[in-house]
Formats: structure tokens, C-alpha cells, sequence
């Protein structure tokens, strides 16, 4: 259960003192309104909210943010962070990052951590762009485009980060967009609730890398879930995770399932352990000290 | 000198239970209070290849693996021939082959000489006639054994009993039927060496990656993140099954990367936590090692080293991860290295690296290797009295209560000996940016040249204590007068220790210096060790002569003149012959 403040906190209660470096007009700054807001939403304990990224654009919100923050080295927020929940599962653990850091340099991790389903939340905020190292081709560039390490047009077929979710085993994965704050505030408070790996796949257009036209170019596509969308339908999810972002970009939840999450497990396991009872460490010394007992005949 | 020791060597095929044979020796003769060495060998088989023991069991505790045999048990002679080169008979080592191996006399792989004396003994058919199976044909050679080393027959009943107790009687008597049976062919052939326990002692059969893991528990450690890596698995095998008991975890990731950031995920979240590897994958392992220098988190990193570079021979040893444990992080890291130099010591300096990783907030990367990961030992029992563990410097609630929540906790705070107080996610007030970027006090980045030099001195500073605090970890042995100096590291500490004595016997005094701490490098503390010796011999496995380097690097110019570089490659462990073929010469011309 996560520790809730003692006092209700509003969003700029979690806003820390650093200011961020990120460009003007850049998604992340709505990304880091929504994050403040979620965390009120469920008044969470700073002091027992653990915010951890690798490296990025994106990877520098946990330092904007007034709790427990780490920023760690590129693509391994997501192991950092598990080791954070199972060293304590009291803590809530969010890990936030960008398209490069969680699809390209740190996609191990990723599958895994969908499938081994550590009660985090990921929220990954994709601009489809390296924008720190200014502007090379990301995982996630659609095919076509020209970045400075494809001048002459990516000829590599994107990731499809839902889709990717949904065969690995995340059981919670939803989308949202970084303009869409209120939008942004339900699904990231409903993720961090989630009982497993939460997965926000966050839309966060780079206007200085990708220009004007990628956030048009969204903000034109996206739209709900269908009437009479059920989230638990492996069919329903399907389809919207096979969906062509040329055409159509859903927002919201589309996936969720209830299977027990690693921390239930652990705890299940521990039950069953402690049943064979607990040694001593003079127990285990006396183990390593043959002793054939009187056994018998022989003696 | 006098022998106080017997060595035993046996090789067969898979199934012919080779290793349980050796390890029901090691385990009898221990209990009878023998101190011994169990070393295995495989060839590169997963499952049911030929394998090969060497035991050495003594009255007093066993330093080396040893040379010659006194007994060797060949189940056949193919199998043998791939071991010939670690277990080398002499004229007066009792041979004993399975009377069914048809080997041509030519194609034996024994020198001429010995081909005489050889005994056959039908192991397969005896175990088969009184043991109702060909499975108890080792029983049949640890029988031989008894009776060729003059072991108390009813000790290994006993073991016998307790072995198959579960199988039932009928297992029980046919194995003891088989064990009689070769006792009875024993008869005639004794060892020259009669080895008897000076005193009765409680003695304790580990390996030393079994005695690492038992020190992590110990040492408080409950948190294991690693990737199954050949020598290490037996690490993260035990912690699996223990942690759990005491509430810890022990996780098997994806890989190495996230393995050591679990590891520092955890720590930072306030538990002492481990990750363990060989050398590919601590070289995947250390940006993150890095970022726990950087941060500042307190971690353990277990190397066992193993054949390199690359895939190299997992399963012999080398000391050449050396450069990497103390270098193989991107920038300027500070770093403890910390190496184990037996099985015993693989206890001692788990807890060793876990105090000082809390202590200083520092990553301690452990080198152990093949070599006393996977060689079993039958030693004093641990002392669990003597454990001393150290926690890490937490800010207190007082220390919280001032902090200006609008800055923030000042994690990083300059302090007079450089550690400052941390916090872990919980404490009210203590919430901090923990960065991989330089940072100022606070955690912010910075990227000012000022700020960076005040930083790294800061973490570099910290560890000046290190060295003195940890003096201990010094090991000297041998003459206070002696003029030849013999340097090594790790492992190869038992044949030096036993060179120095061999030495001695035959007059010349010489003395071990071995640093257990190699960084920060205890320069005062190994001048002053050195201080009147003339030459100063260096052994490692290392080809490249990493640790002779290393010391060239570090001690004051007039000694690091004097080094000679005794390095060469792995795979087999150093003996005690080599050392003292190399060093006797050099005393020799001194001398004239």
C-alpha cells in the first residue's frame, strides 16, 4: 500500500527547486505538469516516492520533481528502479525516460521488466528523436524522416513501444499525449495504482528537432478508445497496438491485466520459506561441518 | 623438509563419480580432524564428461594444491591421459587402473618407468559383484583409499551410512560391501607418508564460493542481483536458497547491466547489496560501477576470475582481471579493490568489502578467481564471534529536522573526511537528486571545472583512511631477516606461503608480502614490509604481469626498480616448485 502524505498536497508541493534546461515548447514540460498533479492526485508521500530515469531530455525530470529522485546512466533506470522496489516495497517507484533510452540502449530491460512485472511504473516520453546529442535518429523515428544521422531519410522501420508492451507481458498499458495534461494525470495516476509494470507510452513532441509539424502531425491523429473499448480484451488492445500512427493515435488505457505481481509472489514465497523455519548463522556454520551422526552398525 | 601431507588424484568418466568420491575423502578425513584441499577438474562436457581430484589432506592446515601424488585412481586411462598434466605420478606414487581398461602398453600415459608398477583392480567388477551396480565402482576406490592412506575404514561406513540413508538399507549394505571390498584390495599398498591429526579439531568443508556467500549473509548483505556466469553461479545458487529465509531477495536478471543496477537500486534504497560475475561480466558491469562511485551508493561487486581474454577457459584460472578491477571504469572512479587469497579468506573479506562499501559509500569490487571459488577446503570453523560489521553514516532525524525543505537534503555535503551523511527513500526531510552528472553539494548537476576538481577530491579523499584502517589486510609471512621479497596476490598466496617455507628449509630466508587491499594501494604499509629486502620476486597468472605493473606504479621508484616479474598465463594454478626453481638462482648468484 502506498504512503500517502499526511497533509493533502497540491501539485506544486512536488515541484523541486531546480529549474529544467528543456527548450522551449518542449512536450516534457507537460509531461512534468501531469507527473506533479498525478502524485497529488493520489497524495502521495514524497518521502516515499523514489522518481528514477537514465539518460535523456526527458531523463532530467526526476531532479524537477520534490521527492526521492535519482538520475541515473543511460537505459537502466528501469533495473535501478526494480532494485529500488524490491529492496523496499513500502516505496512508490516511478521510472521516467525517453524513446532512446528505454527502445534502443535499454530495450533488455524493458522486456524483462514487463514480463517479470515489478510493481513500477514507466512512463516513457517519446519524441522519436535523440534531442540531447541534438537531433540523431531514435528507435522510434518514423521511416522517411531526416535527422542528422539520416540526412537523406531513415530507411529503418520505427518501434512500435505498445505493441512491444503488449507481447512482453506488461499487464497496464496505456497512452497519452503530453498536451492532453488532464488526460496525462488519469492514466499516470491509474498506472502508479496498478498492482504489476505499469507502462505509459507519453507522446512528447521535440519541437526543435522534429519541428511544429510533429506536434501538428499528432495532435491531428490522436483521439479516445473506441465505444465500448475494454481494456481487458487481448483482441481490443491488439488492435489499437497494431493500429498505423499515420492514421490514428489512441489515447488512454488499453490494456490491463490482474495477474499477481512480482511483490505478491516474493511475499507468497517468503511465507512458504519461513514455514521451514529461519536459521541462525551458527546453523548454517554447522552445516559445513561433516557429521556422520552415530548411525548404525559401523560405530 | 618432512612430508606431512598426502595427495590423491583420481580421474575417470562421467558417472564414474570421480567427484563424489573426493568429496566423501575431504569430508571423512576432515571429520577424522585432516586439514585439506579438494580441487576439481572437468573436461568441456556439460553434463557426464571426464572429470579428475586432487585432495591433499595434512595435519596442519593446507596452503597449496601440491605436487606429486601419492596415490592416483584411474577408473580408465583415456580419461587419465586428459588430466596427466595436474596429477603427475612419481616412482613412489601407488597407481591403481580398473583391471577392464585394454589400453595398449604403448598408449598408456604414464612415463616408462612407472608402467611396472601399476595395480590393476577390477573397481568395475567389484562393484558390480558385491555392490550390485557398476554405480559403486567409486565406493570400490574410495575403499582402496582408505586402506592405501590408512584412513579409519568405519569413518567412511559412517558417511556411507549417512550418504544413502535415504535409499534404504539394501543401498547402505551394498555400499559398504563395496567399500570392503576395496579395503581388502588395499592390502599390501600403503602410502610412504603416514599423515595423523596432531590434535582432535572440528574441521568445516566449504568452498570459497560458498564461504564468499556465507560472508555476504553474514556481513548483512540481503540483496543479490546476478547473471549465472562461470565461477561465480554458486554464489547467487547459495544466496538463492538462504536470502529468501532472512527476508532478503536474490533476482536473476536480464543481464549483467541491469544485474549490478538492481544491485545499486537496492543499496540506495538501504540494503546491502551485491552483484557477482567473472571478468565478461564485470567489463559489462562498470559504467555502473561508475555511477556508484559518482553517487556515492555503498556496493559489493564479486569478480571470480577466470581465463581470459573473452570466453577463454571458464572453468581454469587467471589473475589477469586485475587492470580491469582497478581501472575498468570510465573517468577518474574511486574504488576499493579488495582480494581474497583462499577459501577461508573469501568469508573474511566478503564481510571486509561490505564494511568498507558501507563505511565509505563506495563501490568494492572483490577479485577472487576459479582457482578458490571452486576448490573446496577442510579448515578451522569460521569464527562468528570475531564478525564485526559496519553500517552505513545515515543523516539523523535531528540532522533532518534542519534542513531547508525548499533546497532540498544536502546529500553530498563536504565533510573533514569526505563521507557524508546519506539518506534512503523513507526519511522525512532526507529526499535528494542521487545523479550519475557531477553535482554540486545538493545533487544538482554542475558542470564548472571548479566543481568538478572539489568533487574528486571529495571522492578520492574519503578512501585516504582506507589503507590504515584496514592495515590487517596486509599479509606478511616468513623471515623478519630475510633478503629475497616474494610478492603475490589472491590465490596465489597458499603456494607462496609454502615456497617461503621450502626455502627456508633448505636455508634461504625469505619473505611473503601480500596485499589483501589493492586499492587504494596501502603504499606505506607494504614499504614498510619490504623494508631490508634485496630482491623482490613477483608471482601472478597474469601473462601481461598486471599486478607486477601495477606495483611498479605505485611504490617509491629505488623498490619498483627491483621488481622482477615472475607473471605468466593462467590455467594452472602457481606451484610451489616453480616458485622455488625461479627464486633459488637468483639467491644462488647473490650468493657468489
Amino acid at each position: 500500500m502506498a504512503h500517502q502524505a499526511v497533509t493533502k498536497l497540491s501539485g506544486k508541493d512536488y515541484k523541486a527547486a531546480l529549474q529544467p534546461v528543456w527548450c522551449p515548447g518542449c512536450g516534457d514540460f507537460g509531461v512534468v505538469a501531469a507527473v506533479y498533479q498525478a502524485l497529488a492526485k493520489l497524495n502521495l508521500d514524497p518521502d516515499h516516492t523514489v522518481l528514477v530515469s537514465g539518460i535523456g531530455c526527458s531523463s532530467r525530470l526526476p531532479g524537477y520533481v520534490n521527492t526521492y529522485s535519482f538520475n541515473a546512466i543511460h537505459g537502466r533506470a528501469i533495473p535501478i528502479a526494480t532494485g529500488i522496489k524490491l529492496a523496499n516495497p513500502d516505496l512508490t517507484v516511478v521510472v521516467v525516460g525517453g524513446d532512446g533510452d528505454g527502445f534502443a540502449i535499454g530495450t533488455g530491460h524493458f522486456v524483462h521488466a514487463a514480463r517479470r512485472n515489478v510493481d513500477i511504473t514507466y512512463v516513457c516520453m517519446d519524441n522519436s528523436i535523440y534531442g540531447l546529442t541534438k537531433g540523431q535518429t531514435s528507435p522510434t523515428t518514423p521511416s522517411g524522416e531526416s535527422t542528422k544521422t539520416s540526412p537523406d531519410g531513415n530507411i529503418e522501420d520505427p518501434i512500435n513501444p505498445v505493441l512491444t508492451a503488449l507481447a512482453c507481458g506488461a499487464s497496464f498499458i496505456a497512452r497519452s499525449f503530453s498536451s492532453e495534461v488532464k488526460t496525462s494525470v488519469e492514466l499516470i495516476a491509474e498506472a502508479i495504482e496498478h498492482d504489476g509494470f505499469s507502462f505509459v507510452h507519453m507522446i512528447s513532441p521535440c519541437p526543435v528537432f522534429r519541428g511544429r509539424q510533429q506536434f501538428d502531425f499528432v495532435k491531428e491523429r490522436v483521439r479516445g478508445v473506441p465505444e465500448g473499448f475494454d481494456f481487458t480484451k487481448r483482441e481490443q488492445a491488439r488492435a489499437i497496438a497494431f493500429e498505423d500512427p499515420k492514421e490514428q493515435i489512441t489515447l488512454g488505457l488499453i490494456w490491463r491485466d490482474s495477474r499477481p505481481s512480482y511483490i505478491t509472489r516474493q511475499q507468497e514465497l517468503r511465507k512458504k520459506v519461513a514455514q521451514k523455519g529461519v536459521p541462525t548463522y551458527e546453523d548454517i556454520l554447522h552445516s559445513f561441518i561433516p557429521d556422520f551422526g552415530a548411525v548404525g552398525a559401523a560405530r | 623438509m618432512p612430508r606431512d601431507d598426502l595427495i590423491v588424484g583420481i580421474a575417470g568418466a562421467g558417472g564414474d563419480g570421480v567427484v563424489s568420491a573426493g568429496e566423501l575423502l575431504i569430508q571423512v578425513a576432515a571429520r577424522e580432524g585432516l586439514f585439506g584441499m579438494l580441487v576439481k577438474a572437468f573436461g568441456p562436457q556439460i553434463r557426464g564428461g571426464e572429470s579428475s581430484v586432487r585432495v591433499r589432506l595434512s595435519s596442519r592446515p593446507v596452503l597449496a594444491q601440491g605436487d606429486d601424488l601419492d596415490v592416483l585412481i584411474a577408473f580408465n586411462w583415456a580419461d587419465y591421459g586428459r588430466f596427466s598434466a595436474e596429477l603427475v605420478p612419481d616412482e613412489h606414487t601407488l597407481i591403481f587402473v580398473d583391471e577392464m581398461d585394454k589400453t595398449p602398453p604403448g598408449e598408456i600415459p604414464l612415463p616408462e618407468r612407472l608402467k611396472a608398477g601399476v595395480t590393476r583392480v577390477p573397481f568395475e567388477q567389484l562393484a558390480i559383484d558385491k555392490g550390485g551396480s557398476a554405480l559403486a565402482k567409486n565406493i570400490v576406490g574410495v575403499g582402496v583409499l582408505a586402506g592405501a592412506l590408512n584412513l579409519p575404514r568405519d569413518a567412511f561406513a559412517r558417511a556411507i551410512e549417512r550418504r544413502f540413508a535415504k535409499k534404504g538399507e539394501k543401498v547402505v549394505a551394498a555400499n559398504l560391501a563395496a567399500l570392503d571390498a576395496g579395503v581388502e584390495v588395499s592390502e599390501g599398498h600403503h602410502a610412504k607418508v603416514q599423515v595423523r591429526p596432531k590434535k582432535p579439531e572440528t574441521l568445516m568443508v566449504v568452498s570459497g564460493n560458498d564461504a564468499f556467500a556465507f560472508g555476504a549473509l553474514v556481513a548483512g548483505c540481503r540483496f543479490m542481483a546476478s547473471y549465472p556466469i562461470t565461477p561465480q553461479s554458486e554464489v547467487m545458487e547459495w544466496l538463492a536458497r538462504e536470502l529468501p529465509k532472512f527476508g532478503g531477495v536474490m533476482v536473476q536478471p536480464e543481464d549483467e547491466l541491469a544485474s549490478v543496477c538492481m544491485a545499486i537500486g537496492a543499496s540506495y534504497a538501504g540494503v546491502k547489496a551485491l552483484t557477482a560475475s567473472s571478468g565478461p561480466g564485470l567489463a559489462l558491469k562498470s559504467e555502473a560501477i561508475g555511477l556508484a562511485s559518482m553517487a556515492e551508493i555503498p556496493l559489493v561487486v564479486l569478480n571470480v576470475q577466470r581465463v581470459g581474454p573473452s570466453t577463454g577457459i571458464p572453468t581454469k584460472t587467471e589473475q589477469a582481471d586485475l587492470m580491469q578491477g582497478l581501472y575498468g571504469s570510465p573517468g577518474d572512479t574511486s574504488k576499493v579493490v579488495v582480494a581474497p587469497t583462499d577459501v577461508a579468506d573469501c568469508f573474511t573479506i566478503a564481510i571486509e568489502a561490505f564494511n568498507i562499501a558501507e563505511q565509505y559509500q563506495v563501490p568494492v569490487v572483490v577479485l577472487s578467481d576459479q582457482g578458490i571459488g571452486h576448490r573446496t577446503d577442510a579448515i578451522r570453523p569460521f569464527d562468528l564471534s570475531a564478525v564485526r560489521t559496519v553500517e552505513r553514516r545515515l543523516a539523523t532525524a535531528e540532522e533532518l529536522a534542519q534542513v531547508d525543505p525548499h533546497h532540498g537534503f544536502s546529500r553530498y555535503t563536504l565533510t573533514p573526511d569526505g563521507v557524508s551523511p546519506m539518506t534512503v527513500p523513507g526519511q522525512a526531510r532526507g529526499n535528494y537528486l542521487s545523479s550519475g552528472l557531477e553535482h554540486n553539494e545538493l545533487g544538482a548537476p554542475v558542470s564548472g571545472a571548479a566543481g568538478h576538481q572539489q568533487m574528486s577530491e571529495k571522492r578520492f579523499h574519503k578512501l585516504a583512511s582506507v589503507p590504515e584502517r584496514y592495515a590487517h589486510l596486509l599479509i606478511t609471512a616468513g623471515d623478519a631477516h630475510a633478503d629475497v621479497g616474494l610478492l603475490a596476490w589472491g590465490a596465489s598466496k597458499g603456494a607462496v606461503l609454502e615456497a617461503v617455507e621450502v626455502l627456508a628449509a633448505s636455508g634461504i630466508r625469505a619473505r611473503a608480502v601480500i596485499p589483501r587491499l589493492l586499492m587504494p594501494f596501502p603504499a606505506a604499509q607494504i614499504e614498510r614490509a619490504l623494508e631490508g629486502l634485496k630482491t623482490l620476486h613477483v608471482f601472478e597468472l597474469s601473462y601481461g604481469q598486471q599486478f607486477c605493473t601495477y606495483l611498479r606504479s605505485q611504490l617509491r621508484p629505488e623498490l619498483a626498480a627491483r621488481l622482477v616479474g615472475h607473471g605468466r598465463a593462467g590455467a594452472a594454478p602457481l606451484s610451489v616448485q616453480e616458485i622455488t626453481k625461479l627464486v633459488a638462482p637468483s639467491l644462488q648468484a647473490a650468493a657468489d
